[in-house]
């Protein structure tokens, strides 16, 4: 772990949520590779929550965030970088549902396989970046012992879920604690940065009637919101593919909130709060905004870019986010930062060995020996990199070992 | 829509880069160079202080215009990389306090050496020194030059009181301080690693290790043959163990990578280094870390790989080093 110095947005400034926009795009491919089938086409109308497309393997739905009419399909990019297919829909800003329910008072009163049953059909994903569809991970056979609210933001701008958490503290808390009892969870526990009092003093004013929830704060250091961290840290376990093994959940606290709208108003959220900043931006903010939202539009619609020399624009936040070569970027569900950044071209000199990369590395790799030795990297567990770049950060000779270590692991 | 660099990197990095580090060292030996300066001018002599001022040049020198040499056949012209990038500077002056009272052709030898080495194996840096040393040590012991409390030693079979082995040079403060002109001073050595620890700019589990090692052996060693507390201290503040263990055995290219490695690398070196103690005094730490690299650091940093990742590993090695450690106490007990 390695303390990064903080450039994040202050949870409480306010949230920017009414620029409205026009068109929509919905990637009929996510980031984790998931295609769907389209089940609507050109001239449709659609009304929130109506099903776009479905992916045939899991069977999971995707879902329109704003009721307009399809206009076609465009490539535009996502956050992994990729140039994508996209139904493309125009807002007729009527907010429209085919089936409106009421709001639920009682969120905690769905059986296990209705609360399944609703993930599945909603198409949650993980939106901590994992784009994981989160029915998948509800759908254990196991015992859940532990479910983990992760609202740990330890890459440097990224602030959206710190916004979050501080304006539905309440909301979130109910979720959780409605998650538990339908899901029979002993314990929950909301994983929170340390340094972060402003969040934790929220959520510990509605806390007291939650007996079965605890405030975990995290040491705020890069990077502490990973997955496998935060299970050992919390529970002391140790799994080798996913936490459910051990009897674990582990939930981004925004796929929590989209799953409190779900059970509340039987649909899930249509917006995401998203970080916009960076040198590059004049208004640097969260910004709420409808899921499917092209950047170049919310540029266009707010205070835009500002000059810089070089500028990058950054989908994810600056340690693990991808360059992306055009502002024709859409705000997915998974996507919680875009950076524009300036560009600084620093040399990268010859390995002077120091064993920075080891020593910060947080699966224990070496990378220094793994680029010395072509032939051994298997036997070096090149494979169990997350990608976390922490070695290019560190690395005194400014050496991008991450993507060395990428390009080496696709051979 | 509005277009951008595509660059596939991390967008932040780090403050520290190799010039600082290595800038880092640089500025660890001025007090040094301080010490003897102002020492010397008030209570010692003028011609010590003269001849460091000699020895340093001489060095810089001779190892900038070897280095340029090497530069110029890679076809770098810049000179200003010679300061900058090769660590000249550092090399220099630590052989410039290595070769005080040394002669002109000496100092020239040994600079030569130096960067040659450097040069023809890449993987040796600051350590490169370490060969200059040995060729002014090994003059001193052919021409009988050297006359400092561990040669005594030879004479004294290793142990004797404190009026023979010490008084001759000063006390331990003179010791401690490095005030009696035979080694650098081993308090400042102590100040350079908590600055360079601080600054996270040196593979400190290498000294940790060595030294505890090499003062478990002493300490064990010095019980055994009922020396005093004394006994350890001139162990320890002779031979340049300290100086050459901060600036020297943590040579960043040619170490173990991990903090594992670092550590088995630190107590090899260090039972080493008792072993030669005993049979070369003052060329025990200077051949102790010249083996070091050619010997371990290629097999270490793959045993390394293992103890990261299963910790019975660690048990094997804890059980080999105190067997180690007590083969040597046994071995310097029967010898000596």
């Amino acid at each position: 772990m390695v303390s990064i110095e903080d450039k994040k947005i202050s949870p409480s400034k306010k949230i920017i949520d009414d620029v409205k926009i026009q068109i929509i795009y919905i990637p009929l491919k996510s980031k984790l590779g998931y295609v769907y089938k389209p089940t609507v086409k050109v001239g449709d109308y659609v009304c929130i929550d109506d099903t776009l497309g479905i992916n045939v393997t899991t069977d999971f739905a995707l879902k329109s965030s704003v009721s307009g009419t399809i206009v076609g399909i465009e490539k535009k990019y996502i956050s992994n970088g990729h140039l994508v297919d996209c139904l493309v829909i125009e807002n007729d800003f009527k907010e429209k549902y085919r089936n409106k329910l009421g709001k639920k008072k009682d969120i905690t009163k769905y059986s296990k396989e209705c609360f399944l049953y609703m993930l599945q059909n909603s198409g949650i994903t993980g939106m901590g970046g994992g784009d994981y569809p989160t029915f998948i991970k509800y759908s254990t056979n196991n015992k859940i012992n532990y479910l983990i609210v992760n609202g740990i933001e330890s890459e440097i701008y990224s602030s959206s879920d710190n916004a979050l958490m501080y304006n539905y503290a309440e909301e979130i808390l109910e979720c959780i604690d409605a998650i538990t009892e339908i899901m029979d969870i002993d314990k929950a526990y909301i994983a929170i940065n340390e340094n972060n009092s402003v969040i934790i003093k929220k959520f510990l004013k509605h806390i007291n009637t939650y007996p079965n929830i605890k405030i975990y704060p995290i040491i705020d250091a890069y990077p502490s919101g990973w997955e496998r961290y935060l299970v050992n840290e919390i529970t002391n376990l140790n799994y080798e593919n996913n936490p459910s093994e051990v009897g674990v959940i582990v939930n981004n606290v925004s796929t929590i909130y989209s799953i409190y709208e779900l059970l509340k108003y039987n649909r899930p959220s249509t917006e995401k709060i998203v970080t916009i900043a960076g040198a590059g931006v004049r208004k640097p903010a969260n910004y709420k905004v409808k899921i499917g939202t092209n950047f170049s539009e919310l540029m266009l619609k707010t205070d835009g870019y500002s000059k810089i020399n070089n500028p990058v624009l950054v989908a994810g936040g600056a340690m693990m986010g991808k360059s992306i070569p055009t502002d024709e970027l859409i705000i997915t569900r998974d996507l919680n930062t875009i950076l524009v950044l300036e560009e600084t071209n620093q040399k990268s000199e010859k390995c002077i060995k120091c064993g920075k990369c080891s020593e910060v590395c947080p699966v224990g790799l070496m990378p220094v020996m793994i680029i010395d030795s072509n032939d051994r990297t298997k036997k070096l567990r090149i494979d169990k990199c997350i990608g976390c770049g922490l070695c290019s950060y560190v690395c005194p000779s400014k050496i991008e070992v991450r993507e060395i270590l990428e390009s080496m692991k696709e051979k | 829509m509005r277009e951008f660099k595509k660059e596939n990197k991390v967008f932040i990095k780090s403050n520290n880069s190799t010039s600082k580090i290595f800038n880092r060292y640089l500025y660890c030996l001025i007090p040094f160079l301080l010490l003897i300066v102002f020492y010397n001018l008030i209570w010692g002599s003028n011609i010590y202080v003269l001849n460091l001022f000699k020895s340093i040049f001489i060095s810089l020198l001779i190892s900038i215009l070897t280095q340029y040499i090497f530069n110029l056949i890679k076809k770098e012209y810049n000179i200003s990389k010679v300061f900058l990038h090769d660590q000249i500077l550092t090399i220099s002056i630590i052989l410039g306090l290595f070769s005080i009272n040394s002669n002109i052709f000496l100092i020239i030898i040994s600079s030569l050496v130096t960067v040659i080495i450097k040069n023809i194996f890449r993987d040796i840096n600051i350590s490169s020194t370490l060969y200059g040393m040995l060729v002014i040590l090994l003059y001193s012991y052919y021409t009988n030059d050297l006359n400092t409390p561990l040669t005594n030693l030879k004479e004294l079979s290793y142990v004797g009181t404190y009026e023979l082995m010490v008084t001759p040079h000063g006390g331990i403060v003179d010791y401690l301080f490095g005030l009696n002109n035979i080694y650098l001073s081993p308090i400042l050595s102590v100040i350079a690693f908590i600055y360079l620890f601080n600054k996270k700019s040196i593979k400190y589990n290498i000294v940790f290790s060595y030294i505890l090692t090499f003062f478990i052996i002493m300490l064990l060693f010095g019980l055994f043959n009922n020396m005093n507390i004394w006994y350890l201290f001139l162990q320890l503040t002779t031979g340049n163990i300290l100086f050459l263990s901060v600036f020297c055995l943590t040579d960043y290219t040619n170490t173990p990578t991990t903090g594992e490695g670092q550590i088995i690398y630190g107590i090899i070196l260090g039972i080493l280094t008792s072993v030669l103690r005993f049979v070369v005094p003052d060329l025990s730490v200077v051949i102790s870390l010249i083996l070091g690299p050619i010997l371990l650091t290629k097999i270490i940093n793959r045993i390394s790989f293992k103890l990261k990742y299963d910790k019975k590993y660690y048990y094997l090695i804890l059980s080999i080093s105190i067997i180690l450690v007590l083969i040597t106490l046994i071995l310097l007990n029967i010898l000596i």
